[in-house]
C-alpha cells in the first residue's frame, strides 16, 4: 500500500469567508418610522395620538362581543363563530379563544400608543394648547382602555413592560384610571377653548368633546369605585346636550355594523323588546323591530340592530342620560331616595332631544324603597345604555336587581398571556 | 468570519483499489466537511419597533406594529458536520450517494410570542438552539441501455430529525399561531393542544352531556390539577408535522429514438396534519359527522353546537398526513427529420406533462401537503380551508433554428 504516491487524489479545500458586511442588522425601514423617529417628531407624535383613537375605535366590537353576548343584549346568528356560541351559553369556554384575547390586546395597544404620546410630548415642541389637549387625550384613552379591561377581566397588568407584569386587582386598576382622568382634567383646566383649536383640528376626532369626555369618564369610574360624591360632582359637569362619538367616515367602517351585517354574526335579542315596559320608545331606537329578525339560534329570538345598521354610524362614547343615571345611583346608594327618583323620572319622561340619543317617553313612577329605586335604575340603564359595553358591569354592581345573570363571570386571562408572561398570571 | 473545510479522498485512484476491487466498485469517494454559517434574521428591520399608517375620523395616523423591536437581536449561527461517500458499480451503471449531517443552529431567531399586555404580539428573539441531523441517500441506476431502449431510475431518501436543545426564553413552551409549539426536547413545531379525557386503561372516556334536552354520552376534554389545586384543561404534545422520512422515485424510459417518458413519484411519511378544515366544517354543520345529526343517529347539534367542547380537543383533528403523489408524468417526442425539414428548423420536440396527477393518502381532507402558514419555520402542517396544490397540465413545443 503506497499512500505517499496518491496525494493528488486527496483534496483539501478550506474556505475562509470574510464577508463581514453580510450581517448588518441596523437597517431601518424607509416606509415605516421607528419609535425613536416618531417620538421625537411633532407630526409623528400627533399622528400616534390620532392612531390611538383609531385603535380604540376599531376595538368597540371586541368590547361589545363579550359584554353583549354574556348578558341579555345580543344573540348569535347562524354564521357566528363557536367562541360566540360559548359566550352566549357559557359552555366550553376557553382562554385560547380569539374573543378572550381581542379586548385585552386591543386595550394594551391603545395604552401602548398613549404611553408613546406621553413620553414624546416632552421631547417635541407642540405649543401649550396642542400639548395640553394631546396629553389629556392620551391619558383619557389610556384610562378608557383600562376601564374596558376591568369590566371584562378580574385582574389586569397595570405596569406595561415588554416581558409582561403581574396582573393587579380591580382596586389598583381603578386607582390608575381615576388618577389618569383627574390628571387629564387638570391638564386642560387652565387652557382656553381657543387654545385647544389646534388640538381639535389636528388630533381629535369629529364630534368629540374632550372636556365633557373626561368628566363623563370620571363620573363613570367614580361610580364603579363607589366614590358617590365625586361621581355626582363629575356628572354635574357634563353637558346634557353634547355628544362625543367615534366617527367612521368612508372608507372606515363601524365595527359593530360590520359584525352584525357584513359578517352576520350577531343580532339583538328579542327579549330586549318583549321585556320592555309598554310604551317605552327606546327598543325601537336600538333595534329594528319593524321587520323579522335574522336566522339564528333560534331565529325567533333575534332582531336586527338599528342604531348601528349603516357602515358610517357613529358610536357614542357615553350618553348624556348615563350621567343622570350615575347621579341617581349615587344618590340611591347613599339612600337619598327623593333626589334619585327625580333623576330616574327625568330619564323616564324624556320625550325629545336635540341630539341623537334614545328617549323613553314613559310616565313618571313612584317608588318607595332603596331596593326598588336601584332596580328601576338598573332597568333604565338597560334600555338607555344598550350596546355601550356597560351591561356586564351592571350585573355585578346591581346583582339580582338586574334581570339577567351573565353566562360567564369574567373573561379568563388570554392563553398567550398565561404562556409567556413570566409572572405566571394563570398558574 | 465563517470558516468552511472540506476533505475528499478518491480511493478508486489508488492502484491497490484498481487492482483488487476496481472491476466491481469502479469508483469510490469519501467526503467530510465542516462549516459555519450565519443567517440574516427573517425580518430585515427586526431591531426596531416600527409604526404603520392608519386613519381615524378622516385624519392620518400612525400605530405601532404588533412586532416589537429587539435592539439586542443577533444573527443565527450554524455549524454543520457532514460525512459521506459516493460509490459507483459496474462502470457507473449504478451509483450510490450517502451523506450524514449534523447541523446545530445557535441563537435561533423566531418571532417569539410576547404577552399581549406589552402592547405587542411578538418579537424576533434569539430563543435558543436547535439540532438537525439526518441522512440523505440517492441511488441512480441505468437498468437497461440497449440500442434504442433505455430505462434509468433515480431514488432518493432523506430522513431528518430535529430537536430544540435549549430555550433561553422565560417560558418553556412557546405556542405559535394555532397549535404549533416550540418545546425543549421536542422537534420544532409539534402540535400542542387539548386532549381527550381517558379511562385508566387508556380508552377515550365518556360522560353524560345534555343536548337538546336529551342526555348523550360524549367524549370530553382532559383536565389536569396544578400543584396549587387549580383544575385546568390539559394541553399536551399531540402530533408532529415533521415527516419521519421523505422519498422520491423517478423513472425515465427511452422508447425508440424519439420518444422519452418520465414518471416521478414523491412521498412524505410519518408526518401529522392538523385538519382544522374538518373542525370548522363540523361547527358549520357540513362535515361527515354532521350526517349523523341529520340522519337522526344522534341528537341534532351534537357536533355543530359543540356541547362537549369537542372543538377544543385538538387531538381529534390530528391525522396521519403521509402521502405518495404521482408528481409528474411527462412524455417528450422528438420530431422526425422529414417533419423538421418541412418546418424549416434544425430540431423540434413536443412535450406533454401533468403534475400532481394522483395522491395516495389516508388523510381525510383535500390535500395533506398544504399549510395555511405557507413558509413558516414553526407553523407547519395546518390545513384550515387551505387551497390544495393544483393539478397542472402543460404542453410544450420547442424548436431550434
Amino acid at each position: 500500500m503506497n499512500l505517499g504516491a496518491s496525494w493528488s487524489s486527496l483534496a483539501l479545500a478550506a474556505v475562509m469567508a470574510l464577508g463581514i458586511s453580510a450581517c448588518n442588522l441596523e437597517l431601518t425601514n424607509p416606509n415605516a418610522p421607528t419609535e425613536e423617529a416618531v417620538i421625537t417628531d411633532r407630526d409623528g407624535l400627533l399622528a400616534v395620538a390620532v392612531g390611538m383613537q383609531g385603535q380604540f375605535a376599531q376595538a368597540i366590537d371586541d368590547y361589545m362581543v363579550t359584554n353583549s353576548l354574556v348578558t341579555d343584549e345580543w344573540g348569535t346568528q347562524t354564521k357566528a363563530l363557536i367562541s360566540y356560541q360559548s359566550l352566549l351559553t357559557g359552555q366550553n369556554f376557553d382562554r385560547s379563544y380569539g374573543v378572550v384575547e381581542a379586548p385585552w390586546a386591543a386595550s394594551y395597544s391603545v395604552i401602548k400608543s398613549a404611553n408613546t404620546v406621553l413620553a414624546g410630548a416632552d421631547q417635541v415642541e407642540l405649543g401649550a394648547g396642542l400639548r395640553a389637549g394631546t396629553v389629556a387625550l392620551a391619558k383619557l384613552f389610556k384610562a378608557m382602555a383600562y376601564g374596558m379591561l376591568i369590566q371584562q377581566y378580574e385582574k389586569v397588568p397595570v405596569v406595561m413592560t415588554t416581558g409582561g407584569s403581574i396582573p393587579q386587582t380591580r382596586a389598583v386598576a381603578l386607582d390608575t384610571i381615576l388618577t389618569l382622568l383627574e390628571s387629564a382634567r387638570a391638564d386642560v383646566a387652565n387652557v382656553s377653548d381657543a387654545d385647544l383649536a389646534g388640538f381639535r383640528a389636528r388630533v381629535a376626532g369629529t364630534g368629540f368633546d374632550l372636556r365633557n369626555m373626561i368628566d363623563a369618564m370620571l363620573a363613570r369610574y367614580y361610580l364603579m369605585a363607589a366614590r358617590y360624591t365625586d361621581a355626582v360632582t363629575a356628572s354635574d359637569r357634563v353637558s346634557r346636550t353634547v355628544l362625543s362619538v367615534l366617527s367612521y367616515p368612508t372608507p372606515s367602517r363601524n365595527p359593530i355594523e360590520n359584525l352584525a351585517f357584513q359578517l352576520g354574526y350577531v343580532a339583538g335579542l328579542r327579549s330586549f323588546v318583549t321585556q320592555a315596559e309598554p310604551g317605552d320608545r327606546r327598543p325601537a331606537y336600538w333595534l329594528n323591530t319593524a321587520i323579522a329578525g335574522p336566522k339564528g339560534n333560534p331565529d325567533s329570538l333575534l332582531v336586527f340592530l338599528r342604531k348601528y345598521s349603516t357602515p358610517d354610524a357613529a358610536f357614542p362614547l357615553y350618553l348624556p342620560d348615563e350621567m343622570k343615571l350615575i347621579k341617581a345611583e349615587a344618590y340611591a346608594r347613599t339612600n337619598q331616595r327623593g333626589p334619585a327618583l327625580v333623576l330616574v323620572n327625568e330619564v323616564r319622561t324624556q320625550t325629545s332631544s336635540s341630539i341623537d340619543e334614545p328617549v323613553a317617553g314613559l310616565p313618571p313612577i313612584v317608588l318607595a324603597t332603596q331596593a326598588e329605586i336601584l332596580a328601576e335604575i338598573a332597568r333604565q340603564r338597560r334600555y338607555e345604555l344598550y350596546e355601550q359595553g356597560l351591561r356586564w358591569e351592571d350585573t355585578r354592581r346591581f346583582g339580582t336587581a338586574v334581570t339577567t345573570a351573565p353566562t360567564v363571570t369574567w373573561l379568563p386571562i388570554p392563553q398567550q398571556e398565561c404562556d409567556v408572561n413570566p409572572a405566571n398570571p394563570c398558574g | 468570519m465563517f470558516p468552511r473545510f472540506g476533505l475528499s479522498y478518491v480511493l478508486d485512484r489508488e492502484s491497490w483499489w484498481q487492482d483488487r476491487i476496481g472491476n466491481v466498485l469502479n469508483s469510490f469517494r469519501l467526503r467530510a466537511a465542516y462549516g459555519q454559517t450565519g443567517g440574516q434574521p427573517p425580518g430585515l428591520y427586526s431591531r426596531f419597533a416600527n409604526y404603520v399608517n392608519t386613519a381615524f375620523s378622516g385624519k392620518p395616523g400612525l400605530v405601532s406594529s404588533t412586532t416589537a423591536g429587539n435592539p439586542g437581536l443577533e444573527p443565527e449561527r450554524q455549524r454543520e458536520y457532514e460525512g459521506g461517500f459516493d460509490v459507483g458499480f459496474l462502470r457507473d451503471r449504478a451509483q450510490i450517494e450517502f451523506s450524514y449531517y449534523n447541523k446545530k443552529t445557535t441563537d435561533l431567531v423566531l418571532p417569539t410570542p410576547l404577552p399581549p399586555s406589552s402592547g405587542f404580539q411578538r418579537q424576533f428573539q434569539n430563543i435558543g438552539s436547535l439540532t438537525n441531523k439526518g441522512v440523505e441517500i440517492a441511488l441512480n441506476s441505468i437498468n437497461i441501455y440497449r440500442g434504442n431502449f433505455g430505462w434509468r431510475t433515480r431514488f432518493t431518501y432523506s430522513a431528518n430529525r430535529n430537536k430544540i436543545d435549549k430555550l433561553v426564553t422565560a417560558a418553556d413552551t412557546l405556542v405559535f399561531d394555532y397549535l404549533n409549539a416550540v418545546i425543549i426536547g421536542q422537534p420544532i413545531g409539534v402540535f400542542f393542544g387539548g386532549t381527550y379525557a381517558r379511562t385508566p386503561e387508556g380508552a377515550i372516556a365518556y360522560k353524560e352531556v345534555t343536548v337538546g334536552g336529551r342526555a348523550l354520552l360524549l367524549p370530553y376534554r382532559e383536565t389536569v390539577t396544578l400543584p396549587n389545586g387549580k383544575i385546568v384543561p390539559a394541553r399536551r404534545v399531540i402530533g408532529n408535522p415533521n415527516p419521519k422520512f421523505i422519498a422520491t422515485l423517478g423513472n425515465e424510459f427511452d422508447l425508440g429514438d424519439r420518444l422519452k417518458v418520465s414518471v416521478l413519484f414523491d412521498g412524505r411519511f410519518g408526518n401529522d396534519v392538523a385538519n382544522f378544515t374538518r373542525r370548522i366544517s363540523e361547527l358549520f354543520g357540513v362535515a361527515k359527522v354532521n350526517e349523523r345529526e341529520i340522519r337522526g343517529d344522534t341528537v341534532f347539534r351534537t357536533f355543530s353546537l359543540n356541547p362537549a367542547g369537542r372543538s377544543l380537543i385538538y387531538e381529534e383533528y390530528i391525522e396521519d398526513g403521509s402521502y405518495v403523489k404521482l408528481r409528474e408524468l411527462a412524455i417528450q417526442f422528438t420530431l422526425g427529420p422529414a417533419l423538421v425539414r418541412r418546418l424549416g428548423v434544425q430540431n423540434g420536440s413536443v412535450r406533454v406533462a401533468g403534475r400532481n396527477l394522483a395522491t395516495w393518502t389516508k388523510y381525510s381532507g383535500l390535500d395533506p401537503e398544504t399549510n395555511m402558514f405557507s413558509a413558516s419555520t414553526v407553523s407547519r402542517g395546518v390545513d384550515f380551508a387551505t387551497t390544495p396544490l393544483p393539478r397542472q397540465f402543460s404542453i410544450g413545443l420547442s424548436f431550434d433554428y
